[in-house]
């Protein structure tokens, strides 16, 4: 009885029907030729009732509903769930589905509705975009069964509790991975990669193009073809590239929905798998007031794994991050020369010259490359008129932040820091840019 | 688990103190209801009691006003009617009258008479109520008291004395009332108490109304004067109790009365109250499980810098903004046209107008403007302002 009473529910047709009775007997009152026909429509609408009920409860379990989705999500992007449902009621019923969406989502109002012949199932398709990492749960699936009639509605609870982890944004990281390999990345971000290396391991002859370093030029082949040719010469390989990833405070910004914590953890996961692609050896180390883990780098063939699973379960407190630390647990556990890819973020040149003795230190040793971000909150501030003179004040303030961002760059730049300055949206791409911009400059 | 447990001591300790309110001993209600069903001192259940052996026919009650008795449901009886005031209009006192010459009987028992009926008799009745304005413990103490009024029974051969506490018998009749009534009974102080029209029907007055409580008729010195009043009205013929004038209308007194005594309307309510109650019922069911309120991570850059800039805005040091601003300029021209910036001079401004495609006068303008904030000490709101104009136009900001 209570399980019948769980899946009744009354739809808005029944309300409506109840409130044209009733309105028929307000007629009435005015007109009492009408009365009996009021009173005819009570009993059909119970009538009606009863029988809708009867056909839509008689008989259970009609309706089938699954969900199919990915084992994995990948934060921060669009990732597809799958809903069939069928079902096996002998007259074509309308359905209104609600999926449970686990509670990160914070969505109450996603349902689909449609029309359903006995038999042949439908399939519902839709995205999520997470932007937090861990574990989601998703609840049942709720189909609201409706005859034609469509007075009565039969809730059916489907599928059990499923849950997936969301992961460190793995689709970003293929997507940039075909991309960076077909040397295309140039469509996507700003500077023109050369992918040819500075080294002196012969590879082949090639046609010179505008970028290409002229000292290479191959003055005999450039006679032969009558084309100006240059040597092209091997890249470098089994380089060490670790992404140091700030934890700490200023790290908890976030923009549209994502945390620059997550930006900069999808960026090393991509940026590691094309350094693995490319030969190098990826390693990851996270700091916040402490060093939290270290995972050296390596390019064994499970190393991608590694680091996908070590990035998944970075867990933080936003605490004030210790540069100092980092530096002496670098300089303790990586030995060689390396790439260290630091993402972190300034806001103002203070901030960053209170770090800029252990910066210093780090790049004494490695190639360092400080990864910071531009504030895009500010960007509308700053392209939209003042109306008054508060408005030039607040625009004022607005400007000197991004003005303190540019001297920050010039500063790192003067003590021999490279510096990647990117919009949040674009850290992937500019970071993959200036990876392959240092290693064709033979820079590590 | 321990939450059950919490609700099952508020059932048990709230059982509790309703078994107590229900068992403690209720305190004796004195406000005068005259009502039939009423046991309590004021009430007037003994009043049933004693007329059902007086009359042939089992007594009626009704709550309805005389114009509906007589009119809409055109009652053929005679009629009783026990309040604290009696106060009838033109249509009503008609009405009644009509009532008598047509040889029914009327009893009206008040303590205090006005309106149109009172002024008809010219009659006035010197009234009080004490005991409205006494406490119960006065009015017990009172009933109790010795002292006593002398009322005088006088109709026809019947004629006798009754001693009434004083409290019963506090209103009166003006004795100089009208020729056409009959006198039937005073107090010691020979004012009338009870007084009859006759015509044809008969038309009886009286200011004892408290007789016909509990208390009075019970009372062993005073249940004969109830009785030889009742005695009054024609045993054989309908005898109607109308308790409209005390208590209202007891029954039917709704705000949807109107609707209820229409059968459409009545349909409608009732179909609109069980769709009210069955939407709170099924629409209260809910679709899908909770979901916890996660207040997602706050950007609160724009509030910093919005508080950032009224803070300099009410220190209002222009020069130091407008310097900031000019930094940032210089720093756009430089990344984006490739400029040295050092020299503000015609030259910059010529190549400054051909890179960015701004006329020359828009840059020139801005140009003067920038050198006049390099140079001044002081910069005013107006120099200001139009800074910020001809930067938008430098910048292509509408």
């Amino acid at each position: 009885m209570r399980k019948f009473f769980r899946s009744y529910y009354l739809t808005n047709r029944f309300y409506q029907a109840l409130g044209g009775v009733i309105a028929l007997f307000l007629l009435s009152y005015g007109i009492p030729s009408l009365f009996p026909f009021a009173e005819i429509a009570t009993y059909i609408l119970m009538v009606a009732v009863v029988g809708d009920s009867l056909a839509l409860f008689i008989k259970n379990r009609l309706i089938s509903a699954e969900r199919s989705t990915a084992e994995k999500f990948s934060n921060g992007d669009e990732n597809a769930v799958k809903i069939v449902v069928e079902s096996t009621y002998n007259f074509p019923v309308h359905i209104t589905l609600i999926d449970e969406l686990p509670e990160q989502f914070q969505m109450r109002d996603q349902s689909f509705e449609a029309k359903l012949e006995p038999f042949s199932p439908i399939t519902f398709n839709y995205n999520l975009r997470p932007v937090k990492r861990g574990v989601y749960e998703f609840g049942v699936m709720n189909v609201f069964v409706s005859s034609r009639l469509g007075l009565v509605q039969r809730r059916y609870e489907e599928g059990k509790n499923a849950e997936v982890a969301v992961y460190p944004s793995f689709v970003q990281m293929r997507k940039y991975e075909l991309l960076a390999i077909s040397n295309q990345l140039k469509e996507f971000g700003i500077k023109k990669i050369r992918r040819i290396g500075n080294n002196m391991e012969f590879e082949q002859i090639k046609n010179y193009v505008s970028g290409d370093d002229y000292r290479k030029v191959n003055w005999k082949a450039t006679a032969r073809k009558n084309h100006l040719m240059v040597n092209q010469y091997q890249e470098e390989k089994s380089q060490h590239v670790y992404s140091a990833i700030d934890k700490g405070r200023m790290m908890q910004q976030p923009f549209e929905g994502l945390s620059l914590l997550d930006y900069a953890i999808n960026a090393s996961l991509a940026i590691s798998n094309i350094a693995l692609k490319k030969g190098d050896k990826a390693g990851v180390v996270t700091f916040q007031q402490k060093v939290n883990s270290v995972l050296p780098s390596s390019s064994r063939n499970m190393q991608l794994n590694l680091i996908l699973e070590h990035l998944y379960k970075q867990k933080t407190a936003y605490k004030e991050s210790d540069f100092g630390r980092l530096y002496a647990t670098l300089r303790r556990k990586v030995n060689q020369r390396s790439l260290i890819l630091l993402y972190t973020n300034f806001e103002s040149l203070s901030s960053m010259q209170r770090q800029l003795s252990s910066l210093q230190k780090i790049a004494r040793q490695h190639l360092l490359v400080c990864i910071f971000f531009e504030n895009t909150e500010v960007d509308e501030l700053i392209h939209s008129p003042a109306k008054d003179l508060e408005e030039v004040y607040t625009k004022g303030i607005a400007e000197q932040l991004v003005y303190e961002k540019k001297l920050i760059v010039k500063e790192l730049k003067a003590h021999g820091i490279q510096t990647v300055l990117t919009r949040p949206q674009d850290l992937t791409v500019n970071t993959i840019n200036k990876y392959l911009e240092l290693k064709s400059r033979g820079l590590i | 688990m321990g939450d059950r447990k919490f609700v099952i001591a508020l059932v048990v300790l709230l059982g509790i103190y309703i078994a107590y309110e229900l068992n403690k001993p209720q305190p004796e209600d004195w406000s005068i209801t005259y009502y039939h069903q009423s046991t309590e001192p004021f009430g007037a259940q003994a009043l049933e009691a004693l007329m059902a052996p007086l009359f042939d026919d089992e007594i009626e009650h009704v709550y309805k006003s005389v114009y509906e008795i007589y009119v809409e449901d055109s009652l053929d009886a005679n009629s009783l009617i026990i309040a604290n005031a009696i106060g009838f209009g033109k249509e009503d006192t008609d009405l009644l009258l009509e009532q008598v010459a047509s040889g029914k009987t009327v009893f009206l028992s008040a303590l205090a008479f006005g309106g149109v009926l009172a002024d008809t008799f010219d009659l006035q009745t010197s009234f009080e109520d004490p005991i409205g304005i006494k406490t119960p413990e006065q009015v017990e103490s009172d009933l109790a008291g010795e002292t006593k009024v002398q009322i005088t029974f006088n109709e026809g051969a019947k004629s006798f004395l009754v001693d009434y506490p004083n409290l019963g018998a506090t209103s009166s009749f003006e004795p100089k009332a009208s020729d056409s009534l009959e006198v039937l009974a005073t107090n010691d102080e020979n004012r009338p108490v009870l007084v009859r029209y006759q015509n044809n029907g008969q038309l009886i007055m009286g200011t004892l109304p408290l007789a016909f409580t509990n208390y009075f008729t019970l009372l062993e010195e005073t249940t004969s004067f109830t009785e030889a009043q009742l005695l009054l009205i024609p045993q054989d013929e309908p005898l109607v109790r109308n308790q409209y004038y005390q208590l209202g209308r007891l029954e039917s007194d709704t705000p949807l009365r109107v609707l209820l005594s229409n059968q459409s309307l009545r349909w409608a309510t009732y179909i609109l109250l069980v769709a009210i109650l069955i939407f709170f019922v099924f629409q209260s069911k809910r679709q899908q499980r909770i979901i916890p309120i996660i207040t997602p991570l706050a950007n609160l850059t724009l509030e910093f810098v919005q508080t950032l800039g009224r803070l300099y805005y009410k220190q209002s040091n222009h020069n130091n903004l407008s310097h900031k601003r000019v930094l940032y300029w210089k720093e756009f021209v430089r990344t984006h046209y490739n400029l040295n910036t050092q020299y503000l001079n015609e030259d910059f401004i010529n190549e400054l107008s051909r890179k960015s495609g701004k006329n020359e006068a828009t840059v020139a303008s801005l140009v003067g403007l920038v050198n006049t904030i390099e140079n001044q000490n002081e910069i005013s709101d107006s120099i200001l302002l139009k800074f910020e104009k001809n930067l938008n136009e430098f910048y292509g900001i509408e």
